[in-house]
């Protein structure tokens, strides 16, 4: 089934469900809201998530225990407003029974409310936000990324070990950003390290050079960078130019050098260090499986990709367990709370206290010939800590 | 507008959420809801832009700020609507005074930049200032507090109380807002946009009838923040970002200015279509952009304008 | 600072600045000729950055990327105005909003079709061979490319100078500006200027976009910051002057350089709070006239 096929049956069963009265409903599709951005400037972070829900599903094929099911996909351009609107059309017009959602974090963090409110299983492949693995945490959500803290913290012991105890942070002046850069200097300087400056570029900076010469005096022996989109593409490129690359080395969470921007910074991204839950390039039989699947949907496999496979895993795997029903959510959630998932990353499960990966950490660095990443260490069993999440 | 046909249409407003469950999901309840509010916040833009020819690109400072003062006073001053609608209108109506003050003897587009700068400033200040306004991701869980009018008690989580207190606040300030057209001092600002130094000769004090417009203006746009707000749940930077004042302005555009009521027809336009399209198309961005120049094109006066003249 | 942390500030904050000219010049000859925001500068930068790209790709030339991209887009927009703004402003002369809104859903809809036809993916444009090295000012690695974009704006700015200030086409498009109905009744056909204009405009975009994509990346909202940049760049200089483009474009660059160096914290609201206070004291920006129109 092809994306315009799934759309309009979507529409039709929206439609029909919100015509028919009560009773009749008993044997329809399963429905599953998707919530992504499909247009502006994260669209193709949601294409690719999209992408590879979609593969996930068609390895589970178009039924669950001869229940079907339809997706209806929404775009929530990584604007909260509408990504409330949004959901609130999934969950009231469409009446969908699970959505799965979001990239933006402030997206996600508007949405929650309304999705928990309505008792809806929630999976979130990519959303960062610690506030989902602490205060904001809930039995509904499950994230199948890192978390910020994940994605920074970890790095400041191995940073110190591996690449100097002088860190210059500079990220993009948003959470993500903050968030990360905040963890990260916390850790390293715990470890013994020094932080020697910092600088927060505003989202949608072009121009890079007045904050190198902050960098170079500082004299540090890596840089803790933070970008993402074309932000990334342009910082990667710039350091290059400017010569930063050779002295000071550049270590970020995988946004700054993920499979996206990657072909645009092309060599200038050589030799930078970065972590994450997957790489392309990580030779296990799941991963090559994935990979080549990616491929055949016309994709070049990603972190994205892998989370939207690992959602779709999720869900179809859950589901095939209650044999296709999706009104006991408890026990969805029950099941994937429990479940051990043969993820292209690697074996995937859930920290029972907050819902957040455990996860396997990969510190990679960009390699030549081709342009990839090679995994170099692995930090094991990485949890989100304690932090206030009741769940 | 004539009477009939106003009658029909708030008719229709008022009976809205008797038919969900019915005849169509709360959706349509929420979106309609949030098509009143942003033609409060397109009103309140027109009275400053339509009636005043103040031009105005950062009206989402005053709607911004309604929203953030009535998320914070909901957080730290009482949990009571009365509060929220308090603050947000009072902070917006202080922002109405300060930009006043430094912006209404520019002309045209310096005063837009200007505006514009306001706003720009504010953004700056609620992604930074994290501690107090939540960063980039906003303050999610605003709060519905009850609220109790006499035997009355409305409870706002649920949709159909939600949206006739809104259109109750809506239809207020829509009464202000014509209120203040229709009076000496509306005639009088009119008289300062079209032709500012005859409306001096006769002495009319154009300073002063252009800064108290634009209180107005942001006082009836914090309004419709702080109802935002309250109606969302959650408020975020993207509420202050000047993305929303072109929204806003292309709203009463399409409406057509100088008219008020239009903003609701370019509400149901511009938020109705780009909600409809985006459901059947990634690409919608191509569709509504086109639809604009269409519009342009063929309706420069605006919408209403149109239909004034057929009905 | 030192002396030398000075001067190295001065030259980052110069790149920015001349990557402003860049942008700036297209559009201030639209506004200070056409009175129009034209909000689809950014889509025609956006276009001209995509035009460069396919033309280098497929003749294997950045040079030729960026020789074809500003006609091409220059064509493009001499259409726009042709077709859309001016029967527009031909029966709305008065209004500045009407324009506002067609060029903003010229953007929409440019934006758009961009990422129908080339996706949503990010791509780079290649420096050219010749461009792709590095020279050394004392302790700084300055990258050739960045020399060439300052070398390209000053050119540039310099050849739009010499159009108006010193040709025959220059002199009718300033009489224009200063008194349309007057240049009108003195035979100059003020319709076609604008489209001339209009099209000049569109070119320059083009051209930015090519030069300053190549040192960033495509993408289909690339034009949305640095054109924002560049408003209030000749907002401060003052709408419809030249010399105000180019001067406040320089200025913008050194206070977001100094800005970062100096006020770390605080420096992203310094260039709202610096157009502010202009604004405020000369209410026209430095360089404007005060009957604008």
């Amino acid at each position: 089934m092809n994306r315009r096929q799934f759309i309009t049956t979507a529409a039709a069963a929206g439609l029909g469900a919100g015509l028919l009265p009560r009773p009749l409903r008993a044997a329809e599709p399963i429905k599953i809201g998707v919530l992504l951005p499909f247009s502006k400037s994260f669209a193709v972070l949601g294409e690719n998530t999209f992408a590879g829900f979609m593969i996930g599903a068609k390895e589970a094929g178009p039924a669950i225990a001869g229940r079907s099911y339809v997706i209806i996909k929404e775009d929530d351009t990584a604007d909260p407003s509408v990504g409330v609107s949004k959901v609130r059309k999934l969950i009231e017009k469409d009446e969908v029974d699970v959505i799965v959602g979001t990239i933006h974090s402030g997206v996600a963090a508007a949405i929650r409310n309304h999705i928990v409110d309505a008792k809806k299983l929630w999976l979130n492949p990519i959303a960062t936000n610690d506030l989902l693995a602490e205060q904001g945490c809930s039995r509904y959500h499950f994230r199948f990324s890192n978390s910020a803290w994940q994605s920074a913290a970890p790095l400041g012991p191995w940073a110190k070990a591996k690449l100097g105890d002088r860190a210059y942070i500079c990220v993009f002046n948003f959470a993500f950003g903050q968030q990360s850069a905040a963890h990260f200097k916390k850790a390293f300087t715990e470890a013994g390290g020094t932080v020697v400056g910092e600088s927060f570029p505003p989202f949608n900076t072009t121009n890079y050079a007045p904050y190198f010469p902050a960098i170079k005096d500082a004299r540090p022996q890596f840089v803790f960078a933070n970008f993402a989109g074309s932000d990334a593409v342009a910082f990667v490129k710039q350091y290059a130019d400017f010569g930063l690359k050779g002295p000071i080395k550049v270590l970020g969470p995988s946004n700054l050098v993920s499979e996206d921007v990657l072909p645009a910074q092309g060599e200038a991204a050589l030799g930078i260090y970065s972590n994450s839950y997957y790489t392309p390039s990580y030779d296990i039989p799941k991963n090559r499986a994935f990979v080549k699947a990616c491929k055949e949907a016309g994709k070049e496999a990603d972190h994205f990709l892998c989370a939207g496979y690992d959602s779709a895993q999720a869900l179809f795997g859950a589901l095939r367990e209650t044999k296709g029903d999706v009104a006991n959510t408890e026990r969805l959630i029950q099941i994937i709370t429990d479940m051990k998932i043969d993820s292209p990353r690697g074996p995937l499960r859930f920290d029972p206290k907050n819902h957040n990966p455990i996860s396997d950490i990969q510190l990679r660095t960009v390699q030549a010939g081709p342009l990839r990443h090679v995994v170099i260490d692995v930090l094991k069993d990485v949890r989100h800590p304690d932090l206030g999440c009741v769940l | 507008m004539t009477r009939v046909p106003a009658i029909l249409i708030a008719a229709a407003l008022i009976l809205a959420p008797l038919g969900v469950g019915r005849f169509y999901s709360a959706y349509y309840l929420n979106l309609l809801t949030w098509i009143l509010i942003f033609a409060l916040f397109a009103a309140a833009l027109d009275l400053a832009l339509g009636y005043g020819g103040l031009v105005s690109f950062g009206h989402a400072g005053f709607f911004g700020i309604g929203a953030y003062g009535a998320a914070l006073a909901l957080r730290h001053v009482s949990f009571s609507l009365w509060a929220a609608l308090a603050v947000g209108i009072a902070a917006a109506a202080l922002l109405g005074v300060v930009v006043g003050y430094f912006a209404v003897h520019s002309r045209g587009v310096y005063m837009a930049m200007l505006t514009f700068a306001f706003a720009q400033l504010l953004y700056e200040v609620a992604i930074k200032w994290v501690a107090v306004t939540g960063g980039s991701d906003g303050l999610p869980g605003v709060g519905r507090p009850r609220v109790s009018l006499g035997p009355l008690a409305l409870d706002l989580s649920d949709k159909r109380h939600m949206y006739w207190l809104v259109l109750a606040f809506v239809g207020l300030g829509f009464a202000l807002a014509r209120q203040i057209v229709a009076s000496p001092f509306g005639h009088a600002l009119i008289a300062v946009r079209e032709s500012e130094e005859r409306a001096r000769a006769i002495g009319i004090d154009v300073t002063r009838h252009r800064r108290v417009a634009l209180v107005f203006s942001g006082a009836l746009a914090g309004l419709a923040g702080a109802l935002f707000a309250v109606f969302q749940n959650f408020v975020s930077p993207e509420l202050l970002f000047f993305a929303l004042s072109g929204e806003v302005v292309v709203i009463a555009l399409l409406g057509g200015l100088g008219t008020l009521y239009g903003s609701l027809v370019g509400a149901v336009i511009a938020i109705g279509l780009r909600e409809v399209l985006s459901t059947y198309t990634d690409n919608w961005l191509v569709f509504l952009g086109a639809l604009y120049v269409v519009c342009v094109m063929c309706f420069p006066q605006g919408l209403t304008r149109l239909f004034a003249r057929a009905v | 600072m030192s002396l030398e942390a000075i001067l190295t500030q001065l030259l980052m904050g110069l790149t920015v600045g001349v990557n402003l000219v860049l942008v700036a010049t297209g559009l201030t000859l639209v506004f200070g000729m056409m009175g129009v925001i034209n909000f689809a500068h950014s889509a025609l930068f956006m276009l001209g950055a995509y035009a460069g790209l396919v033309a280098a790709t497929h003749l294997g030339s950045f040079w030729l990327g960026l020789v074809i991209a500003p006609p091409v887009i220059g064509l493009l927009g001499a259409g726009m105005e042709r077709w859309l703004l001016r029967p527009l402003r031909e029966r709305y002369p008065l209004s500045h909003l009407l324009p506002l809104l067609l060029t903003f859903g010229l953007s929409l809809f440019f934006e758009g079709s961009a990422k129908v036809i080339w996706g949503a993916d990010i791509v780079s444009l290649g420096k050219p061979a010749l461009l792709g090295g590095a020279v050394s000012l004392g302790r700084i690695t300055f990258p050739t490319y960045w020399l060439f974009a300052l070398v390209a704006a000053a050119v540039l700015a310099a050849a739009v100078w010499l159009v108006v200030e010193r040709t025959s086409l220059g002199l009718s498009i300033r009489a224009a500006t200063q008194d349309p109905m007057m240049a009108a009744v003195l035979g100059v056909n003020t319709q076609r200027l604008n489209t001339i204009v209009f099209a000049l405009g569109s070119g320059l975009a083009a051209a930015a976009g090519v030069i300053l994509g190549t040192m960033t990346s495509l993408s289909p909202q690339m034009g949305a910051g640095i054109v924002l940049d560049a408003f209030i760049a000749i907002v401060i200089g003052g709408l419809g002057s030249f010399t105000g483009a180019i001067v406040g474009s320089l200025l913008l660059g050194q206070v977001q350089s100094f800005g970062v160096a100096l006020l770390p914290a605080f420096h992203t609201p310094l260039i709202f709070l610096v157009m502010a206070v202009v604004l405020v004291l000369r209410p026209s920006g430095l360089f404007g006239s005060t009957d604008r129109r």
